[in-house]
């Protein structure tokens, strides 16, 4: 299975730097059109009532100040008789990715935060703001953890006793079930030199993009209009449609978001449709239509880095891993893909205990972190073991399904018609050459620097993120439109704002394939068009997006070239009179006659001929998924250069080199960005992010972007190298894997070896904040 | 946000009679007044029903000026103006780079030299959104940070109980340098500006403004240092600011008690001495003497100390 379409030698805008970014204007100039900037004639505002506590259930709720505020047009209750009248019951709810127990608006509160009890609908945000404080509520206050440890000791106060009542554990693949396991572990540590055991954990992170949580709901009889964040917009319609018993006509319209998949409301149906599906409901109740927002929301879902890992290694001393095991106890399930499909590590066994606890539901942001962060622990702990170089054990470690990359050379690259290029080895070598590894590297704790801090080197390496465009949801589709009248290309299929400019790669590739100019390709996303698509350049998603977007621009190209050549109306002459489409060609959306390239007609031209007989040129393609035999291929790595100052604890990001194989790239400039930003949201997860709760309440702390650090783009080392490779070895179109976070997942701990060369101490928890380092130097 | 009057005061005396209605509060740049209304962190009865807008006061408040020495300005001069001033940047240099390091360029060129002085203390308990603990600060019975996550809050001990920190960059800047502020009724030494008890975070009455701040002139070097953990926009975990002149040195660290801290005892180490790593270096651990850590902040002990070498080496 050789990559999906071959890489031409040339082409007017696939690979090309500088083209103008397709929601660049709107957003540079400020008129992009964000969901809280809808508005409709007589709309009304709606929020709802969060949780004070960490775990609580209301015993009584008197809300007959909140309905006699002035301005509150309607309060929306747990008990309120749509709940029954719909066949509501608390059953409808679900557990999301970290086991919380997610009602819409319930009588239970899980975390603090968590929108409960009822709702107000009024005139304007202020009155909602002013009615939600005016309920008497008695509250019966329950016990709770905020650490999932504690939630599964011997003697926990259960949780949840409808759900379970003899324990706060929800998954435990200990034994069996869905575990990852590969080969015989056992006799990896056998085998090996030497097994080492060691716990490492990470705090929690918080996610957060432009536009705070919103949704708007109009109804017009039958139908229901809404606006709301998505990453794909047909599951909305799906959700909502089965809350609302499958008989509802919905449209959806997914505008600027600003990023974070639409809060991946397609995960779980009790978390981020709820804004919709509560719009919704007001807006029924109400008759008119009803924004609902949620400004809190960000500081609500979790991201799922956070764990506490059990880790044991077998290795021989000349850095060859032979088994690896880990128990993750976590909210979220582990990703193991990368340990298990981009090494030749033979035995493997990745466990997961899911306590239930109470924060907020976890949603994947930065999953891949997870996985980067098991197998850069993996990695920089043998290295450690062993004093060598970390470079040269991920080189001696690669492969595929526990396979060296002699076998995939042989069994799958040559088999495949694949480049028959290494990808780590690629990677590696621009890194050190750029990095100047060789002359940085050294023995931990070697290097003191003129001004007193110890100086450090880190190396991670990692797996591309995507390599098939079968992951993950195959039911994408998209069509290229060539509109009549004016002749300029329209792709059509919704998808979600991730931030990252995806529209212009999409753009990028159709310009080519049908052969019009990028001007003249419009890509607005927004409007329910029937058809969904996944992300473009900036995430994984566009190895299946790509696939669209060239079957649909090749065959309306067929279609375009051959409406040049049929008979019009009353058997009139066609566009090109005695040609047939292999004659023709198409160029900067104009179609020409191969041996005589002055003969040319303009797409307006060809799509407005004859137009009382023909229809527009309208090329659908949906993916359906297909059984190949892939493999992660390509990789990606990362060299750091640090110092650690003994006085303060903080650790100065000197340099950092990243180096990515993309396959193949479309918009240099769109990877770029996310190569950047990666690695800044990587950085900041190394060395500041961390949720914080009080322990006597419950209550998270840091509920700003103020209290809760986050590094913005002055707060990166300088000078910061980003360096793409394509070496074809991927099974989207081109080769190409797409990018996503990739940079932020690999560089999440690099600063695990990195400290370690710098001071000689490993550091067990992160993020890597003064305390910690101070603590592990024996300052305090 | 509770629905409040606006007022824009067109002389101090106006102003201050706008104060004398009751529950108001006075506005420079808003940043921190605006997050603390916007997120309903104090109760009802401590948010204010007028807000007096000082930027609109004639003539303005908002000046730099070197008179005859000493340095004067507006309390409602831009931190920004300040940080970029070459009177300020030259003659008294902390308090230029204290203005500089303080929050981040869209904040700088909003907020005020008043409004940083005069910023209520941090807490993020006190600060939490939806007033959610009823804290010493707010009138309520306990603490919450003196058990639970102190991990930012005050190392030199509690004031009445409470153990919120002064987060300002330009206060101990200000402090070092031996400025006065001056308010609609008084001169205070800035030494004395927040010495004060808890619920408040300076001795200003309600309805008292703050005008002007004048700094003496200067001869030594001085010099401002930050911790925090981001560079482009933080409170600080600790500053300071040191002024060292001939055979006398000032001293003042900030973010570690409820008002800034003058270092008396560091500042008669490094007098007259030669500043080099060693003197620098027993002066700071003055920083330590009197330290009363907390369950998680024991670590700003040793970062006071180094932001304490740092600023008398800064000097030399």
């Amino acid at each position: 299975m050789a990559p999906l379409y071959q890489t031409r030698e040339e082409y007017n805008y696939i690979g090309k730097e500088g083209v103008r970014r397709k929601d660049g204007y709107e957003k540079a100039s400020g008129t992009g059109l964000y969901t809280r900037d809808v508005s409709f004639p007589g709309m009304l505002i709606a929020k709802p009532f969060v949780s004070p506590y960490a775990n609580c259930k209301i015993i009584s709720l008197d809300t007959s100040a909140v309905e006699a505020y002035p301005g509150v047009r309607f309060v929306l209750r747990y008990d309120d008789p749509w709940w029954s009248e719909n066949g509501w019951t608390r059953g409808n709810a679900s557990y999301g990715w970290g086991a919380q127990y997610d009602d819409l608006l319930g009588q239970e509160g899980f975390f603090e935060g968590n929108r409960m009890g009822f709702a107000v609908v009024a005139d304007t945000e202020n009155i909602c703001d002013e009615a939600l404080r005016l309920a008497v509520i008695e509250w019966d206050v329950l016990p709770f953890y905020v650490d999932p440890e504690a939630a599964i000791e011997p003697g926990a106060t259960i949780l949840e006793p409808d759900v379970n009542p003899d324990t706060n554990i929800r998954i435990d693949t200990r034994e069996g079930g869905s575990r990852d396991v590969m080969g015989d572990v056992q006799a990896g540590f056998d085998a090996s030199d030497k097994v080492i055991e060691w716990v490492w954990s990470e705090e929690e992170e918080t996610p957060a993009a432009a536009e705070p949580g919103v949704a708007v709901a109009v109804w017009r009889g039958e139908y229901l209009d809404l606006y709301a964040h998505n990453q794909v917009p047909l599951t909305t319609t799906e959700t909502i449609n089965r809350y609302f018993g499958g008989a509802l006509k919905i449209n959806v319209h997914s505008l600027y978001q600003g990023g974070q998949f639409g809060f991946a409301n397609w995960i779980f149906p009790g978390g981020y449709k709820t804004f919709t599906m509560l719009a919704a409901i007001c807006a029924q109740k109400t008759g008119r239509p009803v924004k609902f927002l949620f400004d809190q929301m960000y500081w609500h879902n979790r991201s799922y880095e956070n764990g506490v890992y059990y880790l044991k290694c077998g290795f021989n001393m000349d850095g060859t891993i032979n088994a690896c095991e880990q128990l993750v106890i976590s909210a979220a399930p582990e990703f193991n893909a990368k340990m298990m499909h981009g090494t030749k590590i033979p035995n493997f066994n990745g466990m997961h205990l899911c306590p239930h606890f109470n924060r907020a539901g976890n949603v994947c942001y930065r999953h891949g972190m997870r996985s980067c962060a098991l197998m850069n622990n993996f990695f920089a702990k043998v290295a450690v073991e062993t004093g060598l170089d970390p470079t040269e054990i991920a080189l001696l470690n690669d492969g595929c399904d526990g396979h060296d990359m002699d076998w995939v050379m042989e069994n799958i690259k040559k088999p495949q018609d694949m480049p028959q290029r290494d990808s780590l080895q690629e990677v590696i070598t621009i890194g050190k050459q750029k990095f100047d590894w060789d002359n940085r590297y050294h023995g931990p704790g070697e290097r003191i620097l003129p001004n007193g801090n110890y100086h450090g080197v880190g190396f991670v390496w990692s797996v591309g993120w995507a390599n098939t465009p079968n992951q993950y949801l195959a039911n994408f589709q998209g069509t290229v439109a060539i509109q009549r009248g004016d002749g300029h290309v329209r792709f059509l299929a919704r998808h979600a704002d991730g931030g990252w400019n995806h529209e212009t790669s999409v753009c990028q590739i159709v310009a080519d394939e049908l052969g019009a100019a990028y001007e003249d390709i419009e890509y607005r996303p927004f409007d329910d068009v029937g058809q969904d698509a996944a992300h473009g350049e900036g995430s994984a998603g566009f190895i299946r997006t790509a696939v669209i977007a060239v079957e649909a621009s090749r065959k309306a190209k067929q279609m375009l070239l051959e409406r040049c050549c049929a008979r019009g109306a009353n058997d009139c002459d066609p566009l090109f009179p005695g040609l047939t489409p292999d004659d023709l060609d198409t160029k900067d959306s104009t179609i020409f006659e191969k041996a005589n390239p002055e003969n040319v007609k303009t797409f307006r031209e060809a799509e407005s001929y004859q137009r009382q007989q023909y229809p527009s040129i309208t090329a659908n393609h949906a993916i359906t998924r297909v059984t190949w035999d892939t493999h992660y291929l390509t990789r990606q790595c990362s060299f750091i250069d640090i110092e650690v100052n003994p006085e303060t604890g903080e650790i100065i990001l000197n340099d950092l080199v990243d180096v990515n194989d993309v396959g193949k790239i479309v918009s240099p400039d769109t990877l770029w960005g996310q190569q950047y930003g990666g690695s800044t949201m990587g950085l900041s997860h190394n060395l500041i992010e961390a949720e914080v709760y009080d322990p006597a309440t419950g209550v998270r702390l840091n509920t700003n972007l103020i209290d809760y650090k986050w590094f913005s783009f002055n707060d990166m080392p300088g000078p910061f190298s980003c360096n793409l490779v394509e070496t074809g070895m991927s099974y989207g179109p081109y080769g190409l894997n797409g990018c996503s976070e990739s940079l932020a997942a690999t560089n999440s701990t690099i600063l695990i070896y990195a400290f370690w060369n710098a001071t000689g101490k490993w550091v067990s928890r992160m993020p890597l904040t003064p305390d910690k380092v101070l603590k592990a130097l024996g300052k305090i | 946000m509770k629905e409040f009057t606006h007022k824009n005061a067109t002389t101090v005396d106006e102003a201050v009679s706008a104060l004398q209605g009751g529950n108001a509060a006075v506005i420079g740049g808003g940043t921190d007044l605006i997050g603390t209304l916007r997120f309903h962190c104090l109760p009802d009865s401590l948010d204010p029903d007028v807000i007096v807008n000082l930027k609109t006061i004639s003539p303005s408040l908002d000046y730099i000026e070197d008179d005859g020495g000493t340095l004067k300005i507006g309390a409602c001069t831009r931190l920004e103006d300040i940080a970029k001033s070459s009177v300020v940047q030259d003659g008294w240099t902390a308090l230029a780079e204290a203005a500089h390091m303080t929050a981040s360029p869209h904040i700088r060129e909003s907020g005020t030299i008043g409004g940083n002085i005069c910023q209520v203390n941090r807490c993020w308990y006190f600060r939490k959104e939806n007033n959610r603990f009823d804290c010493l600060r707010k009138g309520g019975g306990m603490c919450f940070a003196m058990m639970g996550e102190n991990r930012y809050h005050a190392i030199y001990g509690a004031v009445g109980g409470c153990i919120a920190v002064n987060p300002s960059d330009t206060a101990p800047a200000l402090v070092a340098l031996g400025a006065t502020i001056v308010t609609s009724k008084r001169d205070i030494a800035a030494a004395d500006f927040w010495d004060v008890a808890i619920p408040g975070s300076t001795v200003l009455d309600d309805d008292e403004i703050v005008t002007e701040i004048q700094v003496p002139a200067f001869s030594g070097k001085s010099a401002f240092v930050k911790f925090a953990l981001r560079k482009s926009i933080d409170f600080p975990v600790v500053n300071c600011a040191a002024a060292i002149g001939s055979g006398s040195a000032s001293i003042c660290l900030n973010a570690v008690y409820n008002k800034p801290v003058k270092l008396t005892a560091a500042e008669e180490s490094i007098a007259g001495q030669t500043i080099d790593e060693a003197s620098a270096e027993t002066a700071a651990a003055a920083a330590g003497q009197g330290t009363v850590p907390l369950t998680n902040n024991a670590w700003k002990i040793q970062i006071a100390k180094a932001m304490v070498k740092k600023a008398i080496l800064a000097c030399a």
